[in-house]
């Protein structure tokens, strides 16, 4: 039950302490720098409370225990957690990597996490992909994309 | 008379090999990615928006264009198909659509969703010709009250974004704070936490791609194909035929769904889904045969296809000539024309006419380039649905990267892009209207602005904007469209327990 409840006021609980904090942030200011502001987090914290009520009431009613299904999810959620941290890795390393063997080592990696096992693609694809890229944005249209310690 | 005037030179200048080249390669792309469900024309757009970063501004309106074309009529094929609606835009479809393949009238329902679309579309082509001109000329009127009584007109859609209009309107006023982050108009730092990055408030863009386009794509990385089975042959000439000949039995029917997605269309953030969905309802109420609705009826076809594709003359409308994003897709293109150096907003449209009309003149012949590649596109939609998704998602990942960081070649875009793409998957897994957020980012700073001029006009009193009539009926809009979806679900959920009593 309580777990059903966390997780349904988690996320309208951190956007409200996020939307806080700045409130906090802007109400030393001048008042015309929060006419709009000041409204919105007010309005937030009241919707907050009555979702917030109207939510727990559906759980107590419902008796939902919450966390059914969770280890079948869980899977699927740590396919897409292990991919999303291999784009946060890509954009992090492009400074040292630079955007060509970064991209190839992030299309090689994703691809086996994504389950491909054909030897062929596994290489193949990421270089001429990349390369490809490479030639549009840099070559063609101009756009700087950043290089690594390989020059590239 | 001038409008026929610059609309003619407009055609003038769009009779070019190199922009029907463009129209032909936009409306394949979008054909394309609407038609692989998950992707939408947005993304497409998202995509191409690096490509148009050093073109002219009709080559890159003509080319974006072609694929928002392209994507409003691909989401209806597989809808059709295989049950699963390609875009929002196309919920409605699958209704009476899916209905009629499992009757084995897959060929005559594409045709008829082919030829409700191209009509749906022509129709929203001419209402976008006839209104921009005095919508203009309108909003010329507009001060500082009008302008933020507007934001708050596309704000009050919100609430019914989602089945949840509490947490729809949650999301629109943590979009409306997102929004306002950055250097207030009148000088002041807010939010930024010490990032000179966020100077200028969160980039668009990138805000956009992340939370529109990064949620679909995981929901994607968990599956193996995008869609998983189909094996049927169709012919061309079967599939044009049969639709041509159920439209001309419902000519009354069509009109009506195509002036009911204009409307829609103009309202912001209302979008094709509402609209298909509205005609449909309309439909069926209005309908003899009602109770055969569901059931796979062309007419429930061509109430979800005609309304969805003439939503997008309403909404181009409103963004054009207002700079409010009447969708998702729309609100690519304000990122498009920002690419450009342009301002949306009214002053937009009145400096850039000639363009602009060219680029509406291109979109009458888009619905002819519609019509053929889309005929062509249905036979062949098979094998593309096919490739698996352990390729499209990490090369589209890819894709999206290089779009965020392209805008202002800058590393942190592709980050906040990602953390956006994070918070817009957790946000549609608690069950928040994404579009709400979007809104609310866009909308935002303009309320903030707007909001802070009336300040300085009436020494911070915002009561005597109201004495304005333009702001007074946009008031009353608002109001309006926040109560009369809860209204429509009041009457409807009480007709149905007198029926079910």
């Amino acid at each position: 039950m309580r777990t059903a409840i966390l997780q349904k006021l988690g996320i309208p609980l951190a956007m409200l302490i996020a939307a806080c904090l700045y409130y906090l942030e802007v109400r030393h200011g001048h008042p015309r720098d929060q006419m709009l502001i000041k409204p919105v987090f007010i309005l937030m914290a009241v919707l907050f409370a009555v979702n917030g009520a109207w939510d727990v009431r559906l759980c107590l009613r419902s008796g939902d225990g919450g966390g059914e299904g969770g280890a079948r999810d869980w899977k699927g959620l740590q396919k897409i957690g292990c991919f999303f941290l291999l784009a946060v890795a890509l954009v992090a390393l492009m400074p040292v990597l630079g955007f060509t063997a970064g991209s190839m080592i992030f299309l090689h990696l994703a691809f086996r996490l994504l389950g491909m096992d054909n030897a062929a693609m596994l290489y193949g694809l990421p270089v001429s992909v990349s390369l490809v890229l490479y030639m549009l944005f840099n070559e063609l249209f101009g756009v700087p994309l950043p290089t690594g310690f390989l020059g590239f | 008379m001038e409008s026929f005037t610059i609309l003619y030179n407009g055609f003038s200048m769009i009779f070019e090999v190199k922009y029907f080249l463009l129209m032909f390669a936009g409306v394949a792309f979008g054909l394309v990615l609407a038609a692989l469900p998950g992707l939408t024309s947005s993304m497409g757009i998202a995509l191409m928006l690096p490509f148009t970063y050093n073109l002219e501004p009709l080559t890159s309106l003509v080319f974006l264009l072609s694929i928002y074309s392209g994507g409003i009529l691909g989401g209806g094929v597989t809808a059709i198909l295989i049950n699963t609606p390609g875009s929002p835009a196309n919920i409605a479809t699958v209704l009476d659509g899916y209905p009629m393949t499992l009757k084995g009238r897959a060929e005559e329902a594409l045709g008829i969703s082919l030829w409700s679309s191209v009509i749906g579309g022509l129709i929203g082509c001419i209402f976008l010709f006839f209104v921009m001109e005095s919508l203009a000329n309108l909003a010329l009127r507009f001060g500082p009250p009008e302008m933020f009584m507007i934001a708050i007109f596309g704000l009050s859609v919100v609430g019914s974004l989602s089945s949840n209009p509490i947490k729809s309107i949650y999301g629109g006023l943590f979009g409306i704070l997102l929004g306002t982050i950055g250097m207030s108009p009148s000088g002041v730092v807010r939010g930024t936490m010490g990032s000179y990055y966020l100077l200028d408030g969160i980039p668009f863009l990138p805000a956009l791609i992340g939370l529109l386009a990064i949620p679909e794509l995981f929901s994607l990385a968990g599956r193996n194909f995008v869609v998983d089975t189909m094996d049927t042959k169709f012919s061309l000439r079967r599939i044009i035929s049969s639709g041509w000949r159920e439209i001309v039995r419902h000519p009354v029917q069509v009109v009506l769904c195509s002036v009911t997605g204009v409307i829609v269309g103009v309202m912001p953030a209302a979008g094709g889904s509402i609209a298909g969905l509205l005609s449909y309802n309309q439909s069926k109420q209005w309908s003899r045969r009602h109770a055969e609705f569901g059931t796979g009826i062309p007419e429930g076809v061509i109430a979800a296809e005609t309304a969805n594709n003439a939503s997008e003359g309403g909404a181009l409308a409103t963004m054009l000539v207002l700079g409010i994003p009447g969708s998702s897709n729309t609100a690519m293109l304000i990122g498009a024309v920002m690419i450009q150096g342009w301002v949306p907003g009214p002053k937009m449209f009145l400096d850039n006419k000639e363009v602009i009309y060219a680029s509406v003149s291109s979109l009458f012949l888009q619905q002819i380039v519609m019509f053929i590649l889309t005929a062509v596109f249905c036979v062949y939609a098979v094998r593309i649905i096919k490739i698996p998704t352990r390729i499209l998602v990490p090369c589209i990942i890819l894709f999206t990267l290089l779009g965020s960081y392209s805008t202002r070649n800058a590393l942190f875009d592709c980050g906040l892009m990602l953390a956006f793409g994070a918070a817009g998957w957790i946000l549609k897994k608690s069950g928040f209207a994404i579009m709400s957020v979007v809104l609310g980012i866009i909308l935002g700073p303009i309320a903030d602005r707007e909001l802070l001029r009336i300040g300085q006009l009436y020494n911070g009193d915002i009561l005597p904007i109201f004495n304005r009539p333009i702001v007074l009926a946009l008031f009353l809009f608002s109001v309006l469209s926040v109560i009369a979806p809860m209204l429509f679900t009041l009457v409807r959920n009480m007709r149905g327990k007198r029926e079910a009593a």
